[in-house]
This record gives structure tokens, C-alpha cells and sequence, in this order.
């Protein structure tokens, strides 16, 4: 009996795990995929005709968003449906925001489960994604191809909006996030000590580009501030250990993070190219204008511990809500030659589930995005410089109306300084030229990482060391986005 | 047709039955008992057996499979064995890079295994002690355990942060106003490992206590004995103490080398370190899936360490002689 028992109980173990095993087989078999161009045009040919292209202001129906949890998150994406709902009153909008920390994982396993079921309708339609993430999301099919859209909707043309922000959320030939800002580097400025430096606001020609002898003497000037506690303050605060400030300057100085020949992806950064960026900027440390690599979340800036940042717009109400003086000027040229001037771009959006269950609301929330009225609403809350190109230069524009502390004649131009000529996105010679895809974000991790041990490991006596300073750091990271690279690619 | 006693067919049925129907009314009767008792129990057992199916088997079989294809998180478009090729092919840059976590995770274990089994024993002798106000002291020693991995990894990020020109951690600060050099911590590759282990010392408590329950068990009838028999400290410590808390220190040996293959915290607070020395194997798989978005050889890498653990602690098993149970 127990003998029969026991050969039972194995025999329905065995099956039950073959079971298992076959339906883990099946489930996931059923998705092998991958789409050319034919089969792509296919495929959105079946999901626009399921979108309602006429639908108006009285279009009724569900939409689903998710966010993730940063305060400037929600109070745009509240700023957005504020003017959303008042525009489709019968359009319910359910929208979640999800913790900030392991935001994109949480997607990425949604659709993984999502795509193991075959039931997309548990995902969100809309979620915010950044300029970054698009090529990953993108690799998973999350992302809508939203350029199909605008080949069907009248009503909306993406060369309304800034080009090159258009072209960073691309992946190939096709769209797959609609921007929600054109965001820039600029340089802000501590008024208060500034004037305890002695140098008077026209000194920083808030009209143009500082170039580098300026900045650089400018610096020479503020490196020796103290604050009202004393303390010492250093001249800036940069965070170099951030692609978007680290790369423009590194392509001013001629160098490149990855190269392609015939098609294969390899890395660049072990060139005298970038061993003159960074030791630019190892010497801005050196000198004594910055420790180290400056902080993440702008620390030193927003505690009163700097006098300059070179900073973004996105956080310009919370640095202002710390620094109530604050000035701000376009990014000073870094490099001596003036036609090598490039300034950190780039921007956030909102993509459309490529399974959305609403797709016909999950456009007019995307088109909603990029009007006037959306940009406004979202400008309104300080922090975005449109992405419909009209408002730039458009004096009621809201974005051109914001007062900083009760300064109306703060100088909004300074985030659109010579746009069209210098603004320099990670896509644009660097992102764009790795394949596979898949290595993007250990390639940028690589990169980024280069400048934060050089800048922490390595002394003023010793940076340009063979062995210990800035080539040996070069080395090393030229060594991982390879492996990378190959990894990625299979090997 | 059953005709006849079949007198050895079960132990239950007993072989007094001398025609066929009987036995079979009594058969019957006993099955039902049996098929009644057997019922309460598997309906009992239903909400524990569904959920191992669902949340341990399943998994464990769906990460199989995907260790035998391309799994990007969303699709499949290859099936095979290539994952555990690749892993094997040391010349590959992934063979090179699983072979090198590899080779970081057992230094890390091997280091951290044998640094917190002598100072976790060594502090618990010290504090096994009635003194006044040793209960406190246990506490300040259990409590950095209680501070999640981590947060407290923030903090030795804080303690020992190296800078060679900007701003250094506590130890390195307190260094340099001796006029002394600093040390590079978690910076260098030379110092990485060594730093790491080091900050095991805030979690020594959890050893310690096992072991002061282990040696609250010993009888104090034999340090009585063998103090009558003259023993000092350290015979009495090296034939009564040791020998008897050797099941817990087994347990702290097992439980570390399982907790220590499977190193994942670190990447929370440094990443992978300097040259990768902080890569270790949980940390590979990690990135292999969600930077790499390849799941299919993440989940090959997993097999490969559950297949390392699992012989490892069968190893430590087979070599358990030295450890003296109470019947021994």
C-alpha cells in the first residue's frame, strides 16, 4: 500500500512537472516575434483602424496613465489632467503613480506578464517615459509607434514641435514617445554670492555664451566665497557623472563614445580626445572650482554650498525654493573654439502602450500633450520649456511668463540660447550608433562611471599618470563598453 | 473477478475472510475510510500544494525553460542550450564575465566565512559572561542586524568613502587630520574585497546570539565536573564548549555560504564596484536581465548557482564530521 502510494505520488509529481514544463513552452512560445517594416506597417494598419480619428470634446471612453512617483511627476501630470478633463469631460482618466525606485522594472515585468498571458488590458495606455528608456521599452514591443498616427490625424503634425526632440524619441525611422518638454543645460547663479565674489551680473552676459577664457576667469573670481555660516563655497557645482552634461563636451572636444565601421559597434573612448574632456575637467577640480564631481540632486547648489550649477529647467522650482536669489545664464562655451559649442538636450515624454487597450483616448491625451493648451498647463508649473516650437518665441507663452521669487524679468532666454545650433542630445552620435540596443544602458552606465573614478580616484599630482591617473580610467571603461557591446551581441 | 483471499494484499485486509463477498463488503468499507481520512487531508493541504505549484514550482520550471532560450522579458526566438554554452565558453565575454563573478563571489564568501565565524564565536565567549548590564551590550551589538542591507550599506558608504580630492568619509577625514594617508576602501580594486568583509563586523550580532543560545544549552553540570577534574578556561573550552556549540556554528557556516553565493545587497550601495569586484554572481544574474534584458541567460546563470549551492552544501554535509550532536 505504501509501496502504491508512494509510486503513485511520483508518477502525478513527474506529470504534473512535464505539465508545467509544456505549459511554460506553450505560453511562451506563442510569442516568437519580431516585425520588419512590412509587418510593422501591418500591424498598425489593424490598430489604427481600431482609433477613432473624428472623436471630439465629447468623445466618452477610459484611459489609464501611470507615472512614477516624483513630486514634479505628479504635479505636471496634474497640471495636464486638470486641462485634459476639462477639454474631454467624458473621457475617465484612472491615473496611478508607481514608486520612482524600480519604476521602469515595474513596466517591464507588467508587460512581461502582459505578453505571457496574451491579456494586455491589466497595462496602463499612456505612461511617462524618459528620452533614455525609449530604445529599451522600445526593444520589449511596449512603445506605440505614434509617427503612424500622424500620417492618419489631420489635426496634428510632429513638425510643429521641436525637431530634434522629435528625433530623440526615435528609434529607427519611427516615433515612440511623444515629448513633453525640450529641456536644457544652463548655468544658474547664486546672486548673493556672486555679488560676495564682486562680480556684477553683466560680467556673466546673460545675452550669450560665456567662452571659456571668460568662464574660466569668472570661476578664478568665486572660488574663494564663504557663506553666512562661514563655510567655504566652491565655484560649481556639475555633475559630470551625467551623460547630458558629459557628453556635449565631450563631442566639442572631437572625441566620441562609441564608433561604427562596417556596421560593427566599438568603443571610442580611449582617445586623446577624451583624455583632453577630462582633463579639462579633472583640472576644473584640481584648481579648485568644484570637489570632486559635483552632486546629484544639485546638493551643493540647492544648500547654499555654490555659487554657479550647470543645471536643468526641470528642477528650476526646487532649486529656487532653496536659493531665492537665483539668476541663470546659457551654458558657457567650454572650449576654445566658438563653432565647438554644444549644450546638453534632451527630454521626458509620454508613450502609448503598444497593446493600449483605449488607443483612441491614449491619442487625444498624446495630442493633448503637445498643444498649446497642454504646454502651457504644464508650463505653468515652472519647470518646462515647451516643445511646440511656436512658444518659444511667443511672448504670452506661459513658460516665457513664469516669475522666479518674484523675479519677472528672469531670463527665460538663456534655455533656448542658440537652440537650433548647439542643442547636442545623447542620441544624437552617441546613443544612435549602438547596436545591439540592448548594450545602451551598460554603455552608458560605462560612460558615465569613467568621469566619477577619475574625478574621486585620481590627484591632482597623478590624473595624467600612465598608470594611476585618467589613461588608466580610460582603459578600463573603453574595456567594459566593449564587452558590453558583445555581450549584447551574443558573445 | 476477484475470487479468493488474497491474504498479503494489504496489511490491512486481514486473511480470517473465508468467502469472496465478505472481503470484498470489507474492502469496500475500509477504502471508504481510508478514501474519507485521505480526502480531509489533501483538502487541508489544497491552499499549501496550489500555492507551491503556483509560486515555487511554476517558476522554477518557467525559469528552466527560459534558461534553454533567448527570453528578452517578452519574447522567444530561439530554443536551445546556447545559454549554458556561452557560460561555458570561458574565451566568450560572458563565460569571462560569469567566470569572473565567479571567482569574486568565493573570495568574498571564503573571507567573510572565515572573518565572522571567529569574531562572531569570539564575541559571543566574551559577552556569555553575568556581568551587570551585559544584556545592554548584547543589544548594541544585535542591532546594526536589524538595519536592512542596504541602508546600512549607505552608511559604510559614508564611513569609508575615499577621495583624492574632494570629500572623504569619516575614517578617511579623521586619517588626514593625524597627518596620515588615506585608504582607498571601496575605491580600489586592492581594497574593495577587504573593506567589504570588514563591514561584516556590524553583523556579527547575528552569530552571536545563536551561539549564546548554544551555550546556554551546555549542562553546567560539565563545567563542574571538569573544573573538579582541574580544567582551566581553555581546556574547559576547547573539550566542553566548542565541541558541544559545534551543531550552531555548522548552521552559521552553512547559512553564510548560502547567504554569501547569493551577495546582492552590495549593488544597492556600490554597484559593482571598482573593476567590477563587487560583481558577484546574484549580481551578474541581475544585470544579465535587467540591463541586458536577456533572461534566458540570467535564468541559465541561476541554474548554475543553484547548482553551486547545492553541491557546496552537500559537500559541507558530507564533511560534518567534525560536528558533535547531542547524541554523539
Amino acid at each position: 500500500m505504501k509501496q502504491g502510494i508512494k509510486k503513485t505520488f511520483r508518477t502525478v509529481l513527474c506529470a504534473l512537472c512535464c505539465a508545467l514544463m509544456c505549459f511554460s513552452a506553450v505560453a511562451c512560445n506563442s510569442n516568437v516575434f519580431r516585425f520588419d517594416e512590412e509587418e510593422l506597417d501591418k500591424v498598425m494598419n489593424e490598430v489604427l483602424n481600431t482609433v477613432d480619428f473624428t472623436a471630439d470634446e465629447s468623445y466618452a471612453g477610459t484611459l489609464r496613465i501611470v507615472t512614477n512617483q516624483e513630486p514634479d511627476q505628479i504635479t505636471i501630470m496634474n497640471a495636464l489632467l486638470g486641462g485634459f478633463k476639462k477639454k474631454y469631460p467624458s473621457i475617465t482618466v484612472d491615473y496611478k503613480n508607481y514608486p520612482s525606485a524600480g519604476y521602469k522594472d515595474t513596466l517591464t515585468n507588467m508587460n512581461s506578464a502582459c505578453t505571457l498571458n496574451g491579456k494586455y488590458d491589466t497595462f496602463p495606455d499612456v505612461f511617462w517615459a524618459s528620452n533614455t528608456d525609449v530604445t529599451e521599452y522600445q526593444s520589449l514591443d511596449m512603445l506605440m509607434p505614434v509617427d503612424y498616427f500622424d500620417g492618419r490625424d489631420e489635426s496634428f503634425d510632429f513638425a510643429d514641435l521641436v525637431k530634434i526632440m522629435v528625433d530623440d524619441c526615435k528609434v529607427g525611422e519611427h516615433v515612440y514617445l511623444m515629448p513633453r518638454d525640450s529641456d536644457r543645460m544652463v548655468m544658474y547663479y547664486n546672486k548673493d554670492f556672486l555679488a560676495k565674489a564682486g562680480v556684477s551680473e553683466e560680467e556673466l552676459h546673460p545675452d550669450r555664451a560665456l567662452t571659456k577664457s571668460e568662464f574660466l576667469a569668472l570661476m578664478e573670481k568665486c572660488k574663494n566665497v564663504k557663506n553666512d555660516d562661514g563655510k567655504d563655497v566652491s565655484a560649481l557645482d556639475a555633475f559630470w557623472n551625467w551623460e547630458s552634461l558629459l557628453w556635449p563636451l565631450l563631442h566639442a572636444y572631437g572625441g566620441a563614445v562609441v564608433k561604427e565601421e562596417n556596421g560593427v559597434t566599438t568603443s571610442a573612448l580611449n582617445s586623446p580626445e577624451t583624455l583632453e574632456t577630462y582633463k579639462f575637467i579633472k583640472e576644473l577640480n584640481n584648481k579648485g572650482y568644484m570637489t570632486e564631481g559635483g552632486t546629484g540632486n544639485y546638493w551643493r547648489f540647492k544648500n547654499k554650498l555654490s555659487v554657479f550649477l550647470f543645471g536643468v529647467r526641470a528642477t528650476l522650482t526646487d532649486l529656487a525654493a532653496n536659493v531665492s536669489n537665483i539668476g541663470v545664464v546659457p551654458m558657457p562655451n567650454l572650449h576654445d573654439d566658438e563653432s565647438r559649442y554644444f549644450v546638453g538636450t534632451g527630454c521626458s515624454g509620454y508613450a502609448m502602450y503598444r497593446h493600449a487597450a483605449n488607443p483612441t483616448a491614449a491619442w487625444l491625451f498624446q495630442k493633448y500633450v503637445a498643444s498649446e493648451e497642454g504646454q502651457n498647463a504644464i508650463s505653468a508649473t515652472g519647470n518646462n520649456i515647451p516643445v511646440l516650437k511656436k512658444l518659444f518665441d511667443d511672448e504670452n507663452a506661459v513658460w516665457r511668463n513664469v516669475t522666479v521669487n518674484g523675479d519677472a524679468s528672469f531670463n527665460h532666454d538663456a534655455y533656448i540660447y542658440e537652440y537650433d545650433t548647439a542643442s547636442l542630445t545623447a542620441q544624437t552620435g552617441y546613443r544612435e550608433l549602438i547596436k545591439p540596443i540592448t548594450a545602451i544602458k551598460e554603455v552608458s552606465k560605462a560612460f558615465e562611471d569613467s568621469i566619477k573614478y577619475v574625478l574621486q580616484n585620481t590627484t591632482s599630482s597623478d590624473y595624467l599618470d600612465e598608470k594611476n591617473g585618467i589613461p588608466k580610467f580610460l582603459r578600463s571603461y573603453h574595456r567594459d563598453i566593449n564587452n558590453a557591446i558583445k555581450i549584447a551581441s551574443g558573445n | 473477478m476477484s475470487i479468493g483471499i488474497k491474504h498479503n494484499s494489504s496489511k490491512g485486509s486481514v486473511g480470517v475472510l473465508s468467502s469472496s463477498l465478505p472481503c470484498k463488503i470489507k474492502r469496500r468499507k475500509y477504502s471508504k475510510r481510508m478514501l474519507r481520512t485521505s480526502l480531509q487531508c489533501w483538502v487541508f493541504l489544497i491552499p499549501v500544494s496550489v500555492g507551491m505549484v503556483v509560486f515555487a514550482a511554476t517558476p522554477i520550471l518557467m525559469s528552466l525553460f527560459f534558461s534553454f532560450t533567448n527570453y528578452n522579458g517578452a519574447f522567444i526566438s530561439q530554443i536551445g542550450a546556447f545559454n549554458f554554452k556561452r557560460l561555458f565558453d570561458f574565451s566568450s565575454v560572458a563565460g569571462e564575465r560569469f567566470l569572473n563573478s565567479m571567482r569574486v563571489t568565493f573570495i568574498y564568501v571564503i573571507a567573510n566565512m572565515a572573518f565572522c565565524t571567529v569574531l562572531s564565536y569570539a564575541l559571543a565567549l566574551f559577552l556569555h559572561r553575568k556581568m551587570k548590564g551585559i544584556g545592554v551590550v548584547r543589544l548594541l551589538f544585535y542591532l546594526p542586524c536589524l538595519i536592512p542591507g542596504f541602508i546600512s550599506g549607505f552608511i559604510y558608504m559614508a564611513i569609508f568613502r575615499y577621495s583624492a580630492s574632494g570629500t572623504t568619509g569619516l575614517i578617511n577625514t579623521w586619517l588626514l587630520n593625524l597627518g596620515l594617508p588615506q585608504l582607498t576602501f571601496f575605491s580600489a580594486k586592492s581594497t574593495a574585497i577587504p573593506t567589504l568583509v570588514f563591514t561584516s563586523v556590524f553583523g556579527l550580532g547575528g552569530g552571536m546570539i545563536m551561539l549564546l543560545a548554544a551555550f546556554s544549552n551546555i549542562p553546567p553540570t560539565l563545567y563542574e565536573a571538569a573544573r573538579l577534574d582541574g580544567a582551566g578556561y581553555f581546556k574547559q573550552l576547547f573539550h566542553i564548549t566548542i565541541p558541544l556549540s559545534t551543531p550552531i556554528v555548522f548552521y552559521n557556516l552553512v547559512t553564510s555560504l548560502i547567504a554569501g553565493l547569493q551577495t546582492f545587497g552590495t549593488y544597492a550601495a556600490y554597484g559593482t564596484g571598482p573593476e567590477e569586484e563587487f560583481n558577484f554572481m546574484a549580481v551578474e544574474i541581475y544585470r544579465m536581465a535587467f540591463s541586458y534584458h536577456n533572461y534566458g541567460l540570467a535564468c541559465a546563470e541561476a541554474y548554475l548557482l543553484f547548482v553551486i549551492v547545492g553541491l557546496l552544501s552537500i559537500i559541507m554535509f558530507k564533511f560534518s564530521g567534525w560536528v558533535h550532536y547531542g547524541d554523539d
